[in-house]
């Protein structure tokens, strides 16, 4: 019998129908059963109890602290399974339910003891205390405690209540009943008895006091701060059901601030608790020893004016000593790369910032001479290889527990499948002990998704700029030369970012509007020079123009910082580097809004084109930064998000993020 | 003033085209003068004769007022002619130079300014005259020293932007200086004697004057021009030294009074409101005062909320900000001038180095009264009011426009704002004020009585709030603990986005469930923010996978071992803690937050957040199941929490889903709401229009 308990992709969950599943369980199975080896036909989520003052949502949490691998398998007995609880099987497996058993007649099960079911048909526990895991073990929703000291009747209030304490759970509270009596019934919730130590254990943000005994009762009986009581002794004429107790001082002394009727809506209620939680605590603090830790701040604590110097990752002037950022141990790193190196900015950057954060580098064409030392390296990084030549050297590094990774460029786009076949070749799918040591990092989210499609474990990784062009172009965008007639720089896409689009960037709608503009800012102001990077791809107009110079790659940074501003059309991830590097050289750059929105902190919203289809749209602000007034505040923003996003404090992030996560990947 | 006719007095010796130019300018304005006047000329012996025959021919034109052209057969120098002039006259005077053209107005609105028992002299200002010369952007934006000066055009910004507040200066200016017939009666003429041919005379006899009790204004609408530095050649630089040796003997207190001037810099004002006048406000744009308690930086939330908001609003309203400092008070324009960037114009309100102590502070109360007069401003919005004390409140009650309060902080409702008790935790507004008595000596050094002081004060002016507006409903109910307000006034408007809410956003789930677990405490290091308790998470943690970050000015001393990376930029926070592959955000200050601009940050970047229970962070979280609440003031709970996440990475999976389902309004789009509140009164017509509040009141 299968149950639309939710997605478990083409696998089938089988669940008695009087059993409960959180979704915390079945994300678990889930993970449990994609991770088993092929020989496990599903993972079995046995039933257990809801312990009185907790819900089944709760104990679902708590039991999924259980380590992942804290499993244990069952061999098929000659009649089958019979489990007492819910199986997750792969697809085609058969099996069926009998009562609150699920029968699975063939195969191995995995058991694991952090899932778990539970009966819909819950007890009374009037005698006992709430379980002082009543609590979720990752706390946000609000717990609110039904007290009651009198016998609740079940077929009227009782009734009532457990309609409304359902819907609770649904609306993300969690509600508990302390009652003396509760019959039986089908719940999510275990009642518990109406004791001092139930509302200790609970800890309760809002206390419901069903009877005048509960409500003069529950004061005394909560030790924590900010408990809040609610009155639901009598029906309350508002609208709503709520009538809120002024708080204010010397109105309503206490911790009671509200009457609600016993025929509230969930919904309202809900907001009602969610309200007093978060409002001022009804009784005050009391003196807990030293009060210690002095408020003010001193001469640092009201200020904190962010000048460039002060994004400094790491570098923090005026301040207290603060530690810098942990990189980790030193690592010897080999650095594998084709003998052409052309567009490949995420190795030249990685390779580069790796040098710069300590780390002992050789980069080399995978030769005999630096076989050896790739072999013993503590990380192997490789770019674009000639598969069969480092089959062998990857797989023993695999072996011996050496961390191997696959550097994956633009360029390496169109052949994604043969990065993923690499694995198939070094025959690390069939062994996912040695696949672990083998990774790949891209700089582009569609790479890194793919790439993960083929099961490649891929960190995506920011093109960085290498440190010589870094230093050249932060220099250059401090003390720009000043032009002597203004200049403004286009960068156009370039291929690898743009493999689809090619000739057709004539036909781009923003393309069209930025010639229009430039070209009408060109006419009317003889003394503007336009530079084109990339300029082959640029449109036929500006070829030949008079004003107009035309750069095949990257102009260098004195050019570029000459720019008074810079306008870009990114279609991917190379494109950054055009924008990485005007920032540094303090050069504005105008984006379209909708490219300046996948692009993140580079771009500079205020720059942000829209509609970018408008030529005006374009040429008014650039008229605005070519008259100098507005451009220093732009440029001195620029060179901020280049400093912030690719200093070497910043790439020291990502290499510590890098190898922290090879380290994680090793066997404990 | 007296009843008679003002009498200009005006020597002329050579500089024949500066003189018919002056004239000119006189003939040119009489027709739009009111004041009656007559011109008094004295030919002190010109060598030029084309001098003498124009004179002659103007005391035989037939013009609108009277002239006399008293002839001198010898020259006696300016001192002598001026003195001539007081004998000779019998009303108030203007001893006018004869390289000066004067502006439309002039003479009636010097007129006006000596309208006071007490004044002695009064002078315009100009582009060459001492303490009265403008200020370069001025001189600079009308050619005033260049050939061809625009000095009517001068003229008329001074007229239309002057700040009209005449500012008293220890002597008036001799090249145009209106003096009443009064002071010349008490302090009788120009030292011709001591002063000769000329400089300092005017000043000795100001000085003279002030002695007797009387003033010397400045006319701050008037210009009149003077081309200056024409005067005594080469004698100019040792006449100045004899006459500043000479009033010096005579005036003991003359030097240090001089000094003193020139660091209060009486004008400075005025010539602010001259340089705001420059940049052409259009009238017909709303403009807000915005209370701030310091400099609107982008630091803290509210200035950035604050910032932003403006920038939302730029389009339709011009803005001013005061808002204290060291030295007093500055006020801050950002106009809307067409320009990429609003025209942002500080100048500093006279005042003193001071720190405000009291609850009613007089020198807050005459900044914004001061402010108030400057320009129109059709509405007030406070933020906040720490460091000007509650006067605003009461300067407030006589402006006829709305008034909006923001609650960022919860300073109206006691001077130790962060509402932490011994700050350890929070106080939650008692009732028991035995609990404040113990508190407030120690963490602001005040007694109680300044508690009850302060709350009365405030009690006594929340009804010239015409709008609460609260960023969250916790920090209205915070709030209502200590105050009784009017429901209908409250209005809960969380803040918006300052980032673009639709950026794309990327489930990682690798980074989550593949990578150590990394979590990350962002804002300022400190212990109200929580930075003791992530020091405490970091020591426990050490020995573990688990990386600790803290992303924000250290302001006390981190951990070893917590991995500090300084300060940041907001706007590029999401990208720095991406590239930290940061999966949690850790908010533990025991502070009630009103909202926590950070958490919105750490949301749009697609990262749960760890915070506090109460206040506006346990409201948000919950609201959208976008992290997990903690007890900041039990420490333990938070290195808890952290292990139980790194054990079950699937619950950090979960929280980062519901956070990828938060959606945000931007700035931009709760704007309208405060542009409705500006300019909506305290009439009933407008409150009929209001949502409908609860009976705690707040409505949303």
């Amino acid at each position: 019998m299968n149950h639309p308990h939710g997605p478990y992709g083409s696998c089938v969950l089988e669940l008695p129908a009087d059993l409960i599943i959180d979704p915390v369980t079945t994300d678990r199975l889930v993970r449990q059963l994609a991770t088993a080896p092929d020989a496990v036909v599903g993972v079995v989520a046995l039933r257990i109890d809801v312990p009185p003052g907790s819900s089944t949502r709760v104990q679902a949490e708590w039991q999924s602290l259980q380590p992942l691998d804290a499993t244990h398998d069952l061999d098929a007995p000659a009649d089958g399974h019979r489990i007492d609880g819910a199986v997750l099987l792969r697809p085609g497996i058969e099996a069926t339910t009998d009562g609150d058993r699920v029968l699975v007649p063939q195969g191995i099960l995995r058991v694991d003891p952090g899932s778990v079911v539970h009966s819909a048909i819950v007890g009374a526990s009037p005698d006992q205390d709430a379980s002082d895991a009543g609590r979720s073990p990752f706390p946000w929703r609000p717990v609110v405690l039904f007290l009651a000291t009198d016998p609740v009747d079940p077929a009227g209030t009782g009734a009532h209540l457990e309609v409304l304490i359902d819907a609770l759970l649904d609306l993300d509270v969690e509600p508990r009943l302390a009652a003396p009596m509760a019959p039986i019934a089908r719940r999510r919730h275990g009642p518990c008895a109406p004791t001092a130590a139930t509302v200790e254990h609970l800890a309760p943000d809002v206390i419901v006091a069903l009877d005048d005994a509960a409500l003069a009762t529950a004061p005394s009986w909560c030790t924590r701060r900010g408990t809040v009581i609610v009155d639901m002794t009598a029906a309350v004429d508002d609208r709503d059901g709520i009538e809120l107790q002024s708080w204010q001082i010397d109105r309503h002394p206490g911790r009671v601030r509200a009457r609600v009727s016993p025929a509230v809506a969930a919904a309202d209620l809900a907001r009602l608790v969610s309200r007093l939680a978060a409002g001022p605590q009804p009784v005050p603090p009391t003196d807990r020893g030293d009060p210690g830790v002095p408020g003010d701040p001193g001469v640092l604590g009201e200020s904190n004016v962010l000048g460039e110097s002060s994004v400094d990752v790491g570098l923090d002037p005026g301040a207290p000593a603060s530690p810098a950022v942990v990189v980790g141990t030193i690592r010897t790193i080999v650095v594998v790369e084709p003998r052409d190196l052309a567009d490949r900015p995420l190795l030249d950057g990685l390779a580069d910032r790796l040098v710069l954060a300590g780390h002992q580098v050789r980069r080399s064409p995978l030769e005999p001479a630096v076989h050896d030392d790739a072999a013993v390296a503590d990380v192997l990084f490789v770019a674009d290889p000639d598969r069969r030549a480092v089959a062998a050297l990857v797989t023993g590094r695999a072996r011996t527990g050496r961390p191997t990774v696959l550097v994956v460029d633009a360029v390496d786009a169109d052949h994604l499948d043969q990065v993923a076949r690499l694995h198939l070749d070094l025959g690390l799918d069939l062994d996912p002990e040695l696949s672990r040591y083998v990774v790949a990092v891209a700089a582009d989210h569609d790479i890194v998704a793919e790439l993960r499609r083929e099961d490649v474990a891929t960190q995506l990784v920011p093109v960085m700029t290498p440190a010589p062009r870094y230093e050249a172009l932060r220099s250059a965008g401090e003390h720009p030369m000043p032009p002597s007639n203004p200049v403004i720089g286009w960068t156009m896409p370039t291929p690898t970012a743009n493999p689809t689009a090619g000739a057709e960037i004539d036909d781009d709608p923003t393309v069209q509007a930025i010639s229009a503009g430039l070209l009408e800012l060109l006419a009317e102001r003889p003394d503007i020079t336009l530079e084109v990077a990339g300029a082959e791809a640029a449109p036929d107009r500006f070829r030949d123009h008079p004003q107009v110079v035309a750069h095949a790659g990257r102009p260098d940074a004195g050019e570029q910082a000459r720019w008074t501003a810079h306008v870009s059309t990114p279609r991917g991830v190379a494109d950054l580097t055009a924008l990485l590097e005007a920032a540094h050289a303090g050069v504005p750059t105008l984006l379209a809004a909708a490219d300046a929105r996948w692009v993140g902190g580079l771009a500079d919203t205020r720059l942000a084109i829209d509609p970018a289809s408008a030529p005006d749209a374009w040429s008014a602000p650039l008229r605005q930064l070519l008259d100098g007034r507005d451009r220093p505040a732009r440029s001195r923003r620029a060179r901020q998000a280049g400093l912030t996003l690719d200093s070497p404090q910043a790439s020291d992030l990502v290499v510590s993020r890098l190898l922290g996560w090879l380290d994680r990947r090793r066997p404990r | 003033m007296s009843g008679s006719p003002v009498s200009i007095i005006l020597p002329v010796y050579a500089g024949r085209a500066d003189v018919e130019r002056c004239l000119a300018s006189v003939i040119r304005h009489a027709a739009t003068t009111r004041s009656p006047f007559e011109l008094f000329v004295i030919d002190d012996a010109s060598p030029d004769p084309g001098i003498s025959t124009l004179l002659a021919d103007l005391g035989e034109a037939d013009l609108p007022f009277p002239v006399r052209v008293v002839p001198h057969e010898v020259n006696r120098g300016f001192v002598a002619s001026v003195n001539l002039g007081f004998e000779a006259t019998r009303g108030d005077v203007i001893v006018l130079n004869a390289d000066t053209v004067v502006t439309e107005g002039w003479l009636d609105r010097l007129v006006a300014a000596a309208d006071a028992d007490d004044v002695a002299t009064v002078t315009p200002l100009t582009n060459s005259g001492s303490i009265c010369t403008l200020p370069p952007a001025i001189i600079e934006a009308f050619d005033l020293d260049g050939d061809e000066p625009r000095i009517d055009a001068c003229g008329e910004l001074l007229a239309r932007s002057g700040a009209g507040i005449n500012p008293e200066v220890i002597s008036g200016v001799g090249f145009c200086m209106y003096v009443t017939r009064a002071a010349l009666d008490l302090c009788g003429r120009f030292d011709e004697d001591a002063f000769g041919r000329g400089y300092g005379e005017e000043v000795d006899f100001c000085l003279r004057a002030t002695r007797l009790g009387l003033r010397h204004l400045v006319e701050d609408s008037t210009f009149v021009y003077h081309r200056g530095g024409v005067s005594f050649g080469d004698e100019r630089e040792d006449r100045m030294r004899a006459a500043s040796r000479l009033l010096h003997r005579r005036f003991r207190f003359f030097r240090d009074a001089n000094r003193r001037e020139q660091a209060e810099g009486p004008l400075t004002i005025s010539f602010a409101a001259l340089e705001l006048g420059l940049l052409e406000r259009d009238p017909e744009r709303r403009h807000v005062l915005q209370l701030l308690h310091g400099a609107p930086v982008d630091s803290g939330g509210t200035e950035k909320h604050l910032l932003s908001l403006l920038d939302a609003l730029g389009d339709e309203f011009d803005f001013s900000i005061l808002y204290p400092v060291e030295s007093g008070f500055v006020l801050t324009t950002r106009w809307n001038l067409g320009r990429l960037e609003p025209v942002v114009v500080d100048f500093l309100l006279p005042g003193t180095v001071r720190t405000v102590t009291a609850i009613h502070d007089e020198g807050a109360a005459e900044a914004l009264a001061l402010t108030l007069d400057l320009f129109d401003f059709d509405a007030v919005h406070i933020h906040n009011i720490k460091g000007q004390s509650l006067a605003p409140l009461s300067v407030l009650a006589e402006f006829a426009g709305p008034v909006v309060c923001s609650v960022h902080d919860l300073f109206l409702v006691c001077p130790h704002y962060s509402l932490l008790y011994r700050n350890t935790e929070p106080c939650g507004i008692p009732e028991d004020l035995s609990v404040c008595a113990r508190c407030l000596p120690e963490t602001e050094g005040r007694p109680l009585s300044h508690l009850t002081a302060f709350r009365e004060q405030v009690s006594g002016h929340v009804s010239r709030i015409d709008h609460w507006v609260l960023p969250s409903r916790s920090a209205a109910d915070f709030l209502l603990r200590a105050y009784d307000l009017d429901p209908a006034r409250l209005e809960v408007i969380e803040h918006g986005s300052t980032l673009d809410p639709d950026r794309p956003r990327w489930v990682d789930e690798s980074l989550i469930l593949d990578e150590p677990l990394r979590v990350a405490f962002v804002g300022r290091g400190w212990a109200k923010k929580g930075l003791d308790v992530v020091n405490h998470l970091a020591d426990a943690l050490a020995d573990t996978d688990v990386e600790v970050h803290h992303f924000g000015p250290l302001s006390e001393e981190a951990s070893p071992e917590l991995r500090c990376h300084g300060a940041y930029d907001n706007e590029l926070l999401g990208d720095l803690l991406h590239l930290a592959g940061i999966q949690v955000v850790l908010l533990p200050g025991a502070y009630a937050e009103t909202f926590g601009l950070v958490m919105t940050e750490a949301i749009l970047a697609g990262l749960p957040v760890v915070g506090a229970s109460y206040g506006a962070l346990g409201e948000r979280i919950r609201a959208a199941g976008a992290g997990w609440t903690i007890d900041p003031t039990a420490p333990d709970d938070l290195v808890v929490l952290v292990e139980r996440l790194d054990a079950c990475r699937d619950e950090v999976l979960r929280a980062t889903r519901r956070v990828h389902a938060v959606r945000f309004d931007t700035v931009a789009s709760t704007a309208p709401r405060y542009a409705a509140l500006y300019g909506r009164g305290r009439d009933a017509e407008h409150r009929a229009a209001e949502p409908t509040p609860d009976r705690q009141g707040t409505t949303t």
